[in-house]
């Protein structure tokens, strides 16, 4: 900083202007730091560069018997005799940044539907019913890997082509709309609705896996679990484990945080399918086939293209396509 | 807490029915809150009240997997939809838009004592499930115990709503179900919703006392609660003075020319609030005002309303500024429609609209409250 036409150090006069109308006068020499601070701080702004952190500034007055202190913020402006010029070096802006948040990791808790009790009293009884006359038809449960250390509990796989299936498709049906509404998620058009019954008893899992992993389960989009078994409950444990989503890019793994539902007869749990959960391992100190716990799963699997004629539940309900004019209300969201 | 719910559509002749039950509702001082869900489009504008609550739901009619037009699925689909929006979890009176109150019914039940209004004329007598004619045969496919006994019950109803959620989804499923099995419009039963109701609480276990809550036209006393207008009300000579579904609102009635009893009690409280809309009485009867925590700023011309219940800031034009700024929570809504044809020397009662239509939107943007005053 020099002054304007001369090679020698001067005593500058300077008037500070600060906000509220308040002025100060004082004379510091061309090289004093004060004066620096005072021009920088104005200089820096306007800038396109990120707002500066805000100095404190001590000027000294009446020949150091004083002085005048405030914030870089409420300084309006300088005037200096003789003028000076300014020939300030002002950091370079920063580089862009790469888009991090394409890249940048983040855990979300995945969203979850409980509808407590989902099917009538004798549905609901029936059920059980239908599960301890069918005892011979369970087969163990087995994964793609077959790996007997992921997965222990016994399945009767073809159970969506049963009259007790279609009782809790047709009411899960009815739910949809409401489902979607509260996962947050737009009515989609089914292809098909696949359903399994289980039975867990004493020592039986399934560790952590998700629903939709490979082509043949790929459109398998909300994973709708009903639970029923005789009460008081027979046996411990048994909760499914819906953990949190590390995300980062479109790659999706689970976190070490989540959260347990436990199994309450006649509760129906609906989550995304693409959510990693675990049954936890259950004791069931009768190890009786009748004290197990039951859970008929059911994927609702979404159609590639709508498909207005086809069926679902007892047959009424066209879930093929979905109604274009149905989805969530504007001023409610989910 | 109780609520007095009825769900509607959002046309002409719901707005007037609704106008008159929130009128009766305020008449009898009924505890709690007015809710009125309208099953409409997202894009139709929803009707503005005084006092009751309107929340919008979406629209059922015709089923989005049945296609079928059938208006009364708006009444469990918006129920349901309304109880997990809100998780409510209190008393419910549930109404018919073509219900008024002749007295409060501030009975508060708990879960498993639910009560509804006696329905007489029930199906019953034949050996069909629940002993349905045999007419409903088909519901053997589709019910698990048919042995079980239908409680003869109908709308109006007093139930907690922990006991309505459980039933909502299979109500609105089993109305499907019994429309589904007629392939003409003109053969489903227009009751379907009815016994579809009453399937899915015996279902459920959820227990209902029969009562005669509602009065019906041709009752001669007029001791309870609640009054059914949906039938035709007669003279003394057995003629049709008034019919529901013929009226245009808001005609003039005249109830001296019915025959004594729940008809011409009706006709004298519409005649009341069809004077009192006429000369903009219910003005004189609301007085808003302001809510705890709104603040104001003015930036320009423009002034702004920070409403805590708002993320955005709420932006007055001068009309609404003025209106607002006579908002003091003294003054009526009539004070203030006065105020402003004074201050702009315009005739009386040439602004009423206008600041009724202000007044509305503030309270549906929660600046105010619009309270009943003496």
């Amino acid at each position: 900083m020099k002054e304007a036409g001369s090679g020698q150090l001067q005593q500058i006069a300077v008037q500070v202007f600060l906000e509220g109308g308040h002025r100060h006068e004082l004379v510091l020499r061309e090289d004093a730091p004060e004066l620096a601070s005072l021009f920088r701080v104005l200089a820096s702004r306007g800038t396109n560069m990120a707002e500066p952190a805000e100095e404190f500034l001590q000027l000294p007055l009446d020949s150091g018997r004083s002085a005048c202190s405030f914030h870089s913020s409420q300084l309006v402006s300088v005037i200096t005799q003789p003028p000076v010029l300014v020939q300030i070096e002002l950091p370079e802006p920063p580089a862009p940044q790469p888009d991090v948040a394409a890249t940048a990791a983040f855990v979300y808790t995945p969203r979850h539907v409980i509808i407590d009790d989902f099917l009538g009293l004798d549905e609901h009884r029936d059920m059980l019913a239908y599960a301890l006359a069918n005892q011979h038809h369970f087969a163990p449960g087995t994964v793609t890997s077959n790996d007997a250390h992921y997965r222990q509990n016994l399945v009767i796989m073809d159970f969506h082509a049963t009259p007790h299936s279609v009782l809790i498709q047709n009411r899960l049906l009815t739910w949809f709309p409401y489902i979607t509404q509260m996962l947050g998620m737009e009515l989609f058009p089914l292809e098909f609705v696949e359903s399994q019954l289980t039975a867990s008893n004493d020592g039986h899992f399934f560790r952590m896996h998700a629903d939709g992993g490979n082509d043949e389960t790929q459109q398998r989009t909300l994973s709708c679990i009903y639970y029923f078994f005789r009460e008081p409950r027979p046996f411990a444990g048994g909760a499914l484990r819906l953990y949190d989503t590390w995300q980062q890019g479109e790659q999706r793994t689970p976190a070490a945080s989540w959260q347990e539902i436990e199994p309450v007869s006649n509760r129906m749990v609906v989550f995304p399918s693409d959510s990693h959960h675990e049954l936890m391992r259950i004791r069931c100190p009768s190890r009786q086939f009748a004290d197990s716990r039951f859970a008929a799963t059911n994927w609702l699997r979404r159609a590639a293209q709508s498909s207005p004629q086809a069926t679902f539940g007892w047959g009424h309900m066209h879930c093929g396509v979905a109604p274009a004019d149905f989805g969530l209300p504007k001023d409610q969201p989910a | 807490m109780i609520y007095t719910v009825f769900v509607t559509g959002n046309t002409e002749q719901d707005q007037w029915q609704a106008e008159l039950l929130e009128y009766s509702w305020q008449n009898v001082r009924q505890a709690g809150e007015l809710v009125r869900l309208v099953a409409c489009g997202a894009g139709q504008a929803l009707p503005m009240h005084a006092l009751a609550r309107v929340v919008r739901t979406r629209s059922w009619s015709p089923h989005p997997f049945l296609f079928d037009h059938y208006a009364a699925y708006n009444t469990p689909a918006a129920l349901l939809e309304w109880i997990l929006q809100e998780r409510v979890d209190a008393s419910l009176l549930l109404l018919d838009s073509h219900n008024v109150l002749f007295n409060a019914l501030n009975e508060e039940v708990a879960c498993g004592q639910a009560v509804g209004n006696e329905w007489g004329d029930m199906p019953r007598g034949g050996d069909a499930p629940f002993g349905l004619p045999g007419e409903y045969q088909y519901l053997q496919a589709y019910c698990v115990n048919r042995g079980l006994r239908l409680p003869p019950v109908q709308f109006p109803l007093l139930i907690h709503s922990r006991d309505l959620k459980k039933i909502l989804a299979r109500w609105l499923e089993l109305t499907g179900i019994i429309r589904a099995q007629f392939s003409t419009q003109a053969g489903r039963p227009g009751n379907a919703h009815k016994l579809a109701y009453v399937i899915a609480a015996a279902e459920y276990g959820i227990a209902h006392q029969p009562r005669k809550l509602a009065l019906t036209p041709g009752d001669r006393k007029t001791d309870s609660a609640i009054m059914n207008y949906s039938q035709p009300i007669a003279s003394a000579r057995s003629e049709i003075i008034w019919d529901m579904q013929t009226y245009q609102p808001w005609a003039a009635c005249q109830p001296k020319d019915a025959k004594a009893g729940a008809g011409r009690e009706f006709l004298t409280l519409l005649q009341q609030y069809q004077t009192l809309r006429a000369s903009f009485g219910h003005f004189r009867m609301r007085r808003p005002r302001r809510r705890m925590g709104v603040r104001e700023a003015s930036i320009l011309d423009n002034m702004l309303l920070e409403v805590p219940s708002r993320a955005e800031p709420l932006s007055l034009n001068r009309s609404a500024a003025a209106i607002w700024r006579l908002c003091d929570n003294q003054r009526t809504m009539a004070d203030i429609a006065e105020a402003l044809e004074e201050k702009f020397q315009v005739p009386h009662q040439a602004l009423c609209a206008d600041v009724e239509l202000a007044l509305h939107q503030l309270k549906i943007d929660g600046a105010i409250d619009l309270e009943i005053s003496a």
